[in-house]
């Protein structure tokens, strides 16, 4: 391989010699996403313990809802990590596939405690009754946020804007995987407004965060 | 060791801080890189230029690389971005979609026996006509030798939409001349 080639450009030669210092290559998407999974699992565990020793066990419908948005979260941190390594992303389309898949789980989920357990508690009083759910949802999401802008500011996403609402849309799911334990509203209208509006939120946040990073790269 | 095993093995020293590795990245991806950037080049824009930042934005990324997976993709992808984000920025500029630069009809050496056997500057034109993506995979493909897989990879799409991109592309191809196109 070494014969023929065109010289290396002094120019170029130089910027490289000023910046050559040693890198650690980045741990794999998966292993990224595996972070983040297991801090959000210890985020669901805490929660679920504070609500048993509070009296009230969460029902089996409400851990199967949190265990099934717990994945859904788990595979867009994923993907926005592997939107991170070029010639690695999952593309435009499945990315988005993604993003829509894990905000229908978290709706899925939640038609699935109405249905089982839902209250019946609707109109004006369901609406302003739930804002401390959207700030709990913020308070667990935006942090998780920051976490994967930070290992997404570590990679080099191409698609910045698309990785990082994967990275917002994740974050609210997971969010809500442990906060609707603690929260024991079940009506439709709660969760549709107070919860999957937090995912919502968030997704619309990490869009905004990766048109700042899209300028970085 | 293949190709790819070298280049691997260049990237992983090239991570160690080996200037010398990252010569000899690029000597084995400069040339490619260049032909492919001279396709997706803006006008007003050098290709070489391109490839310089290209290289540049391949030193800033280089944490990223996980060692084992193919190179040339990687770079590809880098590449490509590169070109998009020139584009864009001339399109800002200008106020319109960058059309096809008479420079893009530059002759490129041969890299396969599929050149050889075309008069390469109706070929050129040819591919002009084409649309991006379809030229694109076509050309990472059939050209630059990438498997469709990793052709996928480079333009952020699915195996199989590489596949009917690329093929459609060299029907288009064909159709055109067919039809007499080249004159």
């Amino acid at each position: 391989m070494s014969s023929q080639h065109p010289p290396l450009p002094p120019r170029l030669r130089n910027r490289l010699a000023s910046d050559l210092a040693p890198v650690h290559p980045r741990a794999t998407p998966w292993r990224r996403a595996a972070w983040l999974g297991l801090l959000c699992a210890a985020a669901i565990l805490i929660a679920w313990i504070r609500v048993r020793r509070g009296g009230s066990p969460p029902s089996t419908s409400a851990l199967v809802a949190s265990g099934t948005e717990w994945l859904a979260g788990f595979a867009m941190v994923w993907g926005a990590m592997r939107e991170g390594v070029p010639g690695l992303g999952l593309g435009r389309m499945r990315a988005l596939l993604l993003l829509g898949l894990g905000i229908a789980t978290q709706l899925g989920s939640a038609l699935l405690l109405a249905t089982s357990i839902g209250e019946r508690w609707l109109g004006a009083d369901a609406v302003a009754a739930g804002a401390q759910c959207a700030q709990g949802e913020g308070a667990i999401g935006l942090p998780l946020l920051a976490a994967t802008t930070w290992l997404l500011l570590r990679s080099f996403p191409l698609r910045a804007r698309l990785a990082s609402a994967l990275a917002g849309g994740a974050a609210g799911v997971l969010a809500d995987a442990a906060w609707h334990l603690v929260c024991t509203r079940t009506d439709l209208l709660h969760i549709l407004i107070w919860h999957l509006g937090a995912t919502v939120a968030l997704t619309a946040a990490g869009y905004l965060v990766g048109v700042y990073l899209e300028r970085r790269f | 060791m293949t190709a790819d095993e070298e280049l691997d093995h260049w990237m992983r020293s090239y991570q160690e801080g080996h200037l010398h590795a990252f010569e000899q990245l690029y000597a084995a991806l400069a040339p490619p890189l260049s032909r492919f950037l001279r396709r997706l080049a803006p006008p007003g824009i050098e290709p070489d230029d391109l490839v310089q930042t290209t290289f540049l934005q391949l030193h800033r990324a280089r944490a990223t690389y996980l060692t084992g997976q193919p190179v040339r993709p990687w770079a590809y992808a880098i590449a490509r971005h590169v070109a998009l984000m020139a584009r864009r920025g001339r399109a800002r500029t200008a106020g319109r979609e960058a059309s096809i630069d008479e420079q893009a009809l530059e002759i490129a050496a041969p890299e396969s026996g599929m050149l050889g056997a075309l008069d390469r500057i109706a070929l050129e034109r040819a591919l002009g006509m084409l649309s991006d993506p379809g030229r694109e995979a076509l050309w990472l493909h059939h050209i630059a030798g990438l498997s469709f897989r990793e052709v996928a990879a480079v333009q952020g799409i699915g195996e199989s939409a590489a596949k009917v991109r690329a093929h459609r592309a060299l029907s288009s191809l064909r159709a055109h001349y067919a039809t007499g196109g080249p004159s």
